[in-house]
């Protein structure tokens, strides 16, 4: 129903004293608002509208993973196939007939995707046979033709929808999405006239002024659920009298321009119902969450009764804080409810007499993926207006791989929780999963409460790196030309004369010093005086300047503490520069956007990777190399054998000072991975690398999706068995021979007890 | 670790690439014993075969800190030695084939945003082929998105390995697409 001004005035009322204080009422306030300013009606007008508008969009933006490729030898447990189609919605049928549907039978999945228009063209849904075993999928077949499919990509995953600035925390509800108790309660207890009044409810304001008087306090509001929504939109929290006619105004003028359920569903969403830190919860499907833990159709009457008697006031009947005003509260609805013939007397008495049951974890985010959502909103903040967003419809494919994603949670919090076991300390994590090709990242884990909105250590915590910087040391070293691999660099003791005549004499990890051993020794095992001294031959100014190539996008001052990793970087920052050195020298800003596009049109926007060259090949060759003998005979050897034997990867460990930082960076052929252990407050959490964040990481890389690094050697060069550990000419099967690239035309000498001719 | 279990796992290793030569690595007593890495093409393994065992090999022990006490003998050129560790190139994975195929029908009738998209997913599936990186620059020359295509015509050519037909074809991309940029 439609309400407007002159109904106001044509009003009916029964009783004549009523309606002649309710027609001077209302002449007074018509006075008012022709007096005052046109303009600031109009403005409060367009004011109200914008509002009311953004939260209300008919098509909402939703947001979208990258969508599971499936050909033969992919990565893939069935149960994890399996998994994955129950989330897209797949249903479990005895005959696969209808797109949408499966069946299984142990190692075989049969079923016909969905069609889905992608942002390459629209794919027909498509019948496929798979057989799984061990983790891949052996065989893909075309189940109409029965024959050989070569690769069958399903629909994605929708992850949510995205909400535009200050909106972007809320579970928005469709109509359909209300319970319709939820409804019903809500009217009976704050605005049982809301059908029927224009937006202001006079005969509500006398009542509760009669009440208020004879109980000589404010104990009724008798704002309508349009004054309050008003008041919520506009964000004002003073009880003035103009403030309130304003309010008044804008809930006139709102009630002129929609229908009276668009602004129910409106203020179902957007109703103030408590504070989690500085977060407000706003709406019912949030509140609901975070009071509940569940979905607002999942809840029962009593837990209705005392989200609803949450409006009057959200942090006095807070029921966290307040647990026993929050029962009187919620009691005091429910016989609301029986009063106003909503509920039988037995049903309100049953829940009267049940416990609040609150949810005691940590409030879930209304998304499933909030820190890499948190990335997917800055990207797009970046790329669109809010006013862009707001207008909606829009779809966003992103990067995210799901199945990545859910092992990265897991490991992390797992293994987190084994080492607080034996240290007794409270730890904290991140990680960041990369695509390698195309630089997009798969996966962020901002903390160990992956579902906590909270802080984002994957994009905001920077620590020092430690020797994760090494590698652009030596890369630096290398490019100079004045270094190989088997260069010999001398691990010894010194002292480096500061600016300023102060003097620093930095150690090693263990303190022990080797002398002169290979280049590739130094980097693999982690020598800090030998990068001390390769570092300040190249020059730190040019180590800082290969950081900032590599993809570093802040200034890093060139100190000679820089060497060792005296630079603090966010998980995501080392996961940029070492996504360079993974992609053969290449530099491609990480992203998680893969396409934007208004629903069901041609893209506006693709992002694909912009690569740039950053770094010599034959420089970036020899360093991977080295981060792949490393994890055989240096800082990574401990998890080599966790590894899958054909496995071959490259990886750094980092170590701060007194433990306090754990950083793993390392990446096979099409994946990069970077762990961070630490604690908030920068204590020491008696962790190394190697003993720390490397062991998330190898159990990560041992079971998702991926390939080995094995790219071809540079021109020109070419790959010798050298010995690890003297860095000379060796066989395979003698010493600690590592396949090393080097100069076609170099010549090196032989590990004597190793040549052949002796 | 006990001699003979690292006994075992380095005759695994042997038996693996199918090599004869000395039977024990030795190692530094801080460090495990780990398998080499990945074995080399097949093509060099009977030349190592053939060479006799060392005794000094099976005996001497060498510590990280102090390499070979015998000194070394002169250098020898690298390029007279059997080269290993360079992974014979896999072959072009049927999923891959096949988006290549896709991508070059997309690229005949100009829909080339598709072509690239479709170039992209068979990047994510083999990294390292170089034909996807040649593919993804002829259409970035196309789309006259010059910048990019002379850089991945760069990365299809870092990953020619020996193939000198598409190292030339990368080479002349790039040429093409430097030269426009400049313009």
């Amino acid at each position: 129903m439609r309400s407007n001004f002159p109904n106001i005035m044509a009003r009916p009322s029964r009783r004549p004293v009523r309606r002649r204080l309710g027609r001077t009422a209302l002449l007074s306030l018509l006075a008012i608002v022709l007096v005052a300013p046109a303009v600031e009606i109009a403005r409060l007008d367009r004011q109200i509208q914008r509002l009311f508008e953004l939260r209300n969009w008919t098509a909402p933006t939703h947001v979208y993973a990258r969508p599971l490729e499936l050909y033969e030898d992919a990565a893939i447990t069935a149960d994890e196939l399996e998994l994955h189609l129950r989330q897209l919605g797949y249903e479990e049928v005895a005959e696969v007939g209808e797109s949408g549907t499966y069946s299984r039978w142990k190692g075989e999945i049969e079923l016909v995707s969905r069609p889905f228009l992608f942002s390459d063209g629209p794919q027909p849904a498509q019948h496929a046979y798979l057989h799984l075993t061990e983790g891949r999928v052996t065989t893909l077949l075309d189940d109409d033709a029965r024959t050989p499919l070569p690769i069958l990509r399903l629909d994605p995953l929708r992850l949510g929808r995205i909400q535009p600035g200050e909106l972007e925390d809320r579970i928005l509800l469709d109509p359909n999405e209300i319970p319709p108790l939820l409804t019903t309660a809500l009217l009976e207890v704050e605005d049982a006239g809301f059908y029927d009044h224009p937006g202001v409810d006079l005969r509500a304001i006398l009542r509760a002024a009669t009440v208020n008087l004879r109980e000589r306090e404010l104990r009724q509001g008798g704002s309508t659920l349009t004054q309050q929504l008003v008041k919520n939109l506009l964000r004002d929290r003073r009880r003035t009298f103009p403030r309130k006619l304003r309010e008044a105004i804008a809930a006139l003028l709102l009630e002129r321009r929609y229908e009276k359920e668009q602004i129910l569903v409106t203020y179902i969403n957007e109703v103030y119902l408590g504070q989690d830190g500085e977060r407000a919860i706003h709406g019912f499907g949030l509140a609901s969450r975070f009071y509940f833990g569940r979905p607002l159709d999942r809840l029962e009457l009593h837990e209705i009764a005392l989200l609803v008697g949450l409006v009057r006031g959200p942090s006095l009947y807070d029921p966290r804080a307040h647990p026993q005003q929050a029962r009187q509260r919620r009691n005091a609805v429910l016989a609301d409810l029986v009063r106003g013939e909503r509920i039988d007397l037995d049903e309100a008495v049953e829940a009267q007499e049940r416990p609040l049951e609150l949810a005691d974890h940590a409030p879930r985010e209304a998304l499933r993926y909030p820190a890499f959502m948190k990335l997917v909103r800055r990207q797009l903040g970046r790329q669109y207006t809010p006013e862009r967003l707001a207008r909606g419809s829009l779809e966003v494919f992103t990067t995210l791989d799901p199945l990545v994603q859910n092992r990265a949670e897991r490991i992390l919090a797992h293994r987190l929780h084994q080492f607080e076991r034996t240290r007794g300390d409270t730890l904290e994590g991140a990680l960041v999963v990369c695509s390698v090709a195309d630089a997009k990242i798969l996966a962020l884990v901002g903390g160990r409460v992956a579902q906590f909105a909270g802080f984002n250590r994957a994009l905001d915590a920077r620590r020092n790196v430690g020797s994760l910087i090494k590698p652009i040391v030596y890369l630096t070293a290398l490019e100079s030309g004045d270094y190989t691999l088997t260069s010999r660099v001398v691990d010894r003791p010194l002292t480096v004369r500061l600016a300023g005549g102060r003097h620093w004499t930095p150690g090693n990890y263990d303190g022990a010093y080797h002398g002169e051993m290979p280049l590739m020794r130094a980097l693999g095992d982690s020598r800090n005086l030998a990068a001390v001294r390769v570092g300040l031959d190249v020059g730190v100014a040019r180590v800082a300047e290969k950081l900032r190539a590599l993809g570093l996008t802040r200034e890093v001052p060139a100190y000679e503490s820089l060497l060792l990793g005296g630079v603090s970087l966010s998980p995501l920052e080392v996961a940029q520069v070492y996504s360079s050195l993974a992609s053969g020298g290449f530099h491609a800003p990480l992203g998680v956007l893969h396409a934007v596009r208004v629903s069901g049109s041609a893209p506006l926007s693709r992002y694909p990777p912009r690569l740039t060259q950053v770094a010599r090949h034959a420089a970036v060759f020899q360093i991977n190399a080295a981060l792949v003998m490393a994890m055989h005979y240096g800082t990574g050897h401990r998890v080599r054998a966790q590894l899958p034997e054909w496995l071959e990867v490259a990886g750094k460990t980092g170590t701060t000072n007194e433990l306090r930082d754990s950083w793993f960076a390392g990446f096979s052929g099409d994946r990069l991975g970077v762990v961070w252990i630490g604690r908030d407050d920068h204590a020491p959490v008696g962790l190394s690398g190697a003993s720390g964040a490397l062991a998330v990481w190898a159990e990560l890389f041992a079971t998702i999706a991926t390939t080995s690094y094995a790219p071809p050697p540079p021109e020109g060069w070419t790959q010798v068995w050298i010995d690890y550990y003297s860095g000379l000419l060796t066989r395979l099967g003698c010493g600690a021979a590592v396949a090393t690239p080097v100069p076609e035309d170099a010549s090196i000498a032989w590990l004597p007890r190793c040549d052949p001719r002796r | 670790m006990t001699r003979g279990a690292g006994l075992a796992l380095v005759a695994c290793a042997i038996l693996l690439t199918s090599l004869g030569g000395c039977s024990r690595a030795p190692h530094p007593p801080t460090v495990e014993p780990a398998v080499a890495p990945a074995p080399p093409a097949a093509a060099d393994s009977t030349e190592l075969a053939d060479r006799p065992t060392t005794a000094a090999a099976d005996s001497a022990a060498v510590h990280p800190s102090t390499p070979a006490p015998p000194a070394p003998g002169p250098p020898v050129p690298v390029r007279t030695q059997a080269a290993p560790a360079a992974p014979a190139p896999a072959a072009t994975h049927p999923a891959v084939a096949a988006l290549l195929r896709e991508a070059r029908a997309a690229r005949a009738v100009e829909d080339l945003n598709r072509a690239a998209e479709l170039l992209e997913r068979a990047s994510r599936i083999q990294p390292f082929r170089a034909e996807i990186w040649l593919e993804l620059a002829r259409v970035r020359l196309a789309q006259r998105r010059f910048i990019e295509g002379a850089q991945l015509a760069r990365k299809a050519r870092q990953l020619a390995a020996g193939d000198r037909a598409l190292a030339q074809a990368a080479r002349e991309i790039e040429r093409r697409c430097t030269a426009a940029s400049a313009e």
